[in-house]
C-alpha cells in the first residue's frame, strides 16, 4: 500500500514537473542544457577531426563517431526548438544561443563532409571557435 | 601444474570479463564530467562485489546448489519472487543494454548502423549459448576482454595533468559547474554497475555446472579477491582516461565512440582496434552472461532442470527462457533507445533492486543448514552488513536522485 502511494505520488511530482508552463528560470536552465550538448558536439568533432588529420582513427570509426556527435546535436536543436519563449528576457537568451547552435550545425557538416586533410583542420577549427562561445554562454548563464 | 594453470586461467578470466556495458558508459561519463571524484565509488563497488561473489561462490561450492534455489527454500517463494522479478526485470534490460553494446561496437568497426547488427548478435548469441561449449565460451570471452588493458597503456601515453587528477581523487565532490545531486546520481549508478545482480546469480549457478565442491574453495577465492579487483583496474583505466580526455575540455562522454577515442588519440589505429574488440567481447561476453542468468533464475525458482552443461532437451523450460529473454532484449533494443540510454536506466533499476539480491545471499550464507561450519565469520558478516546498509542506502536514494536530476542531467 505505501509503495502504491509512494509510487503515484512520485509518477505524479514528474506529470506536473514535466507539464507545468515554463518560467525564465526553467528557461535559462533548458537553454545551458541545449548549449551544453552543443559544446560537447563541437568538441567530439573537433576531436574525431584531428584524429583523421594525425591518421589516427579509421574511416569506418570516423563516419560512426561524427554520427554520434550529429545525433547528440540534434538532440540538442529538438530541445532548443520545443521550448516555448515565457517573456522578453527569455527571447534575448535564445537569440544569443541560436547562431551558435546553428553555426556548430554548418562547422559540423562541414567537417564530416571534408575530402582533404585542410578542409578538416579548418573545420576543427571552426568547431573549436564554437566550443569556446559554447562555453562562455554555459559560464555566463549557468 | 594443471591446478596453477587452472587458477591463472580463472583469473584471466574473472579479469577480462568483470567489465561489461555498465561499466564501460558509468566510469567513462563519471571520468568525463567528474574526472576521478568517484574513483572511491570504484573502489567501493570492487570490494562489495568480491564480499558477496565470495558469499555466493562459497555457498555453491559447499552446498552444491546455487544461491538463487537456496533463497527459495530458505525465505520462502514470496520473498524469493520479490527477489525474481526485480531481479529478472534488471536482468532482461541490462541483456538488451549489452546486445546493444556489442550492436555499437561493431557499429565503430564497420559504420553500419547497430540496429542493423541487433537481430544478427541474438542469433549468434543464442547459437553460441545452445552449441558451444560453455568453458570455451567463458575463456575465449573473457580473455579477449583482456584488450581493454589498452587503456592502462594509453593512459600513460596520453599528455595529462597528474597532479590535477591525484588531486581530484583525493577531494571527492563535484567539480564546478556540477552540483551534489549530480554527483550522488552518478555515485548510484557506477556503484551499480560493479554490483550489478547478474553477475552473482552468474558466478554461482556458473560454480554449480562446473560441479565445484569445498576443495575448490581456494579457487573461487583466488578468482573472486584476485580477479575482480585487477578486472576493477579495466574498469579505472577507462574512467582515467575519459578523466584525462573529456573533463579538462569540460565534455561529456554519451556514446562508445568518444569512450573509444582515448586509446585512439594515445596509441593510433592499433589502439583503437584494442579497444573496439575489447568493448566487443565485454559486452559479448556479458550479454551471455546475462542471458544464461535469466534462464538459471527462473528455472531455479520453479524448480525446473537447467544448465548449459546439460543437454537442450533435458533443460527444454531453461532454454525456452533464456531464448525469451534474448527476443525480449532485442525487443527492448528495436524501441529504438539509445543502446546507452538503456544503459543508464539499467543502472539506476538495478540501484533499487541490490537490496533484492543481496540481503539473501547473506541469510543463506549464514545458515549452518546449508554451509555447516563453513557459514560466514566475523568479517564476512560485517563487510556483508556494512554492504547491505550501503546498497539500501543507494536503492533508496536512486529513484529520487533520478527525477531531481534530470537522470543526472542536473
Amino acid at each position: 500500500m505505501i509503495a502504491t502511494v509512494a509510487v503515484v505520488l512520485s509518477w505524479a511530482g514528474v506529470a506536473y514537473d514535466v507539464s507545468r508552463p515554463t518560467d525564465y528560470r526553467r528557461y535559462v536552465r533548458t537553454m545551458v542544457q541545449v548549449a551544453e550538448s552543443g559544446h560537447d558536439a563541437a568538441q567530439t568533432g573537433r576531436l574525431i577531426a584531428q584524429q583523421q588529420v594525425d591518421g589516427r582513427i579509421t574511416a569506418a570509426f570516423g563516419t560512426a563517431a561524427y554520427d554520434d556527435a550529429a545525433k547528440g546535436l540534434a538532440g540538442a536543436q529538438k530541445k532548443f526548438a520545443g521550448e516555448g519563449l515565457p517573456d522578453e528576457r527569455s527571447q534575448r537568451l535564445r537569440d544569443e544561443l541560436s547562431p551558435l547552435l546553428t553555426g556548430t550545425v554548418v562547422a559540423l557538416g562541414d567537417t564530416v563532409e571534408a575530402s582533404d586533410d585542410r578542409a578538416r583542420e579548418a573545420g576543427s577549427a571552426k568547431l573549436g571557435e564554437f566550443a569556446s562561445s559554447l562555453e562562455d554562454f554555459i559560464e555566463a548563464y549557468g | 601444474m594443471k591446478k596453477f594453470f587452472a587458477i591463472a586461467l580463472g583469473i584471466l578470466t574473472a579479469i577480462g570479463g568483470f567489465v561489461d556495458i555498465g561499466d564501460i558508459v558509468a566510469n567513462a561519463e563519471a571520468g568525463a564530467r567528474f574526472g576521478l571524484a568517484h574513483v572511491w565509488v570504484l573502489v567501493v563497488g570492487v570490494v562489495g562485489i568480491c564480499v558477496y561473489a565470495e558469499m555466493a561462490g562459497r555457498v555453491a561450492a559447499v552446498s552444491g546448489r546455487p544461491v538463487f534455489d537456496l533463497v527459495r527454500e530458505r525465505l520462502g517463494p514470496r520473498m524469493a519472487l520479490a527477489n525474481l522479478v526485480g531481479s529478472l526485470l534488471v536482468t532482461v534490460l541490462t541483456l538488451g543494454a549489452e546486445i546493444g553494446g556489442v550492436g555499437l561496437a561493431l557499429q565503430l568497426a564497420t559504420s553500419v548502423n547497430y540496429l542493423l547488427w541487433v537481430p544478427v548478435i541474438a542469433f549468434v548469441l543464442w547459437a553460441a549459448l545452445w552449441r558451444v561449449k560453455f568453458t570455451l565460451l567463458e575463456n575465449l570471452f573473457g580473455l579477449t576482454g583482456l584488450v581493454l588493458v589498452v587503456f592502462v597503456i594509453a593512459f600513460f601515453r596520453l599528455p595529462a595533468d597528474h597532479a590535477e587528477l591525484l588531486h581530484q581523487a583525493t577531494h571527492p565532490g563535484p567539480p564546478s559547474g556540477e552540483d551534489w545531486g549530480t554527483y550522488w546520481f552518478m555515485a548510484v549508478a557506477l556503484f551499480a554497475s560493479a554490483l550489478t545482480p547478474y553477475e552473482v546469480f552468474f558466478f554461482s549457478s556458473g560454480a554449480v555446472e562446473e560441479r565445484w565442491s569445498a576443495k575448490d574453495l581456494l579457487t573461487s577465492r583466488i578468482n573472486v579477491f584476485v580477479g575482480f579487483p585487477l578486472g576493477g583496474i579495466l574498469a579505472f583505466a577507462l574512467m582515467l582516461t575519459s578523466a584525462a580526455v573529456f573533463h579538462p575540455l569540460n565534455t561529456s562522454v554519451d556514446s562508445l565512440s568518444q569512450v573509444a577515442m582515448p586509446a585512439a588519440i594515445a596509441l593510433g589505429k592499433l589502439g583503437l582496434a584494442a579497444a573496439i574488440l575489447g568493448f566487443f567481447a565485454a559486452t559479448f561476453g556479458a550479454a551471455m552472461e546475462t542471458s544464461l542468468s535469466t534462464g538459471y533464475t527462473v528455472a531455479q525458482y520453479f524448480g525446473w532442470n537447467w544448465g548449459k552443461l546439460r543437454e537442450p532437451r533435458d533443460a527444454t523450460r531453461f532454454h525456452t527462457v533464456v531464448m525469451v529473454g534474448i527476443i525480449v532484449g532485442v525487443a527492448v533494443l528495436f524501441t529504438s533507445i539509445d543502446p546507452i540510454q538503456l544503459t543508464e536506466y539499467t543502472l539506476v533499476f538495478s540501484a533499487v533492486a541490490l537490496p533484492l539480491t543481496y540481503l539473501p545471499i547473506l541469510v543463506v550464507a549464514n545458515d549452518r543448514g546449508y554451509l555447516g561450519d563453513r557459514v560466514n565469520g566475523r568479517l564476512a558478516n560485517g563487510l556483508g552488513t556494512a554492504y547491505l546498509i550501503v546498497v539500501v542506502a543507494a536503492a533508496v536514494a536512486a529513484i529520487p536522485l533520478m527525477i531531481v536530476t534530470r537522470m543526472g542531467g542536473g
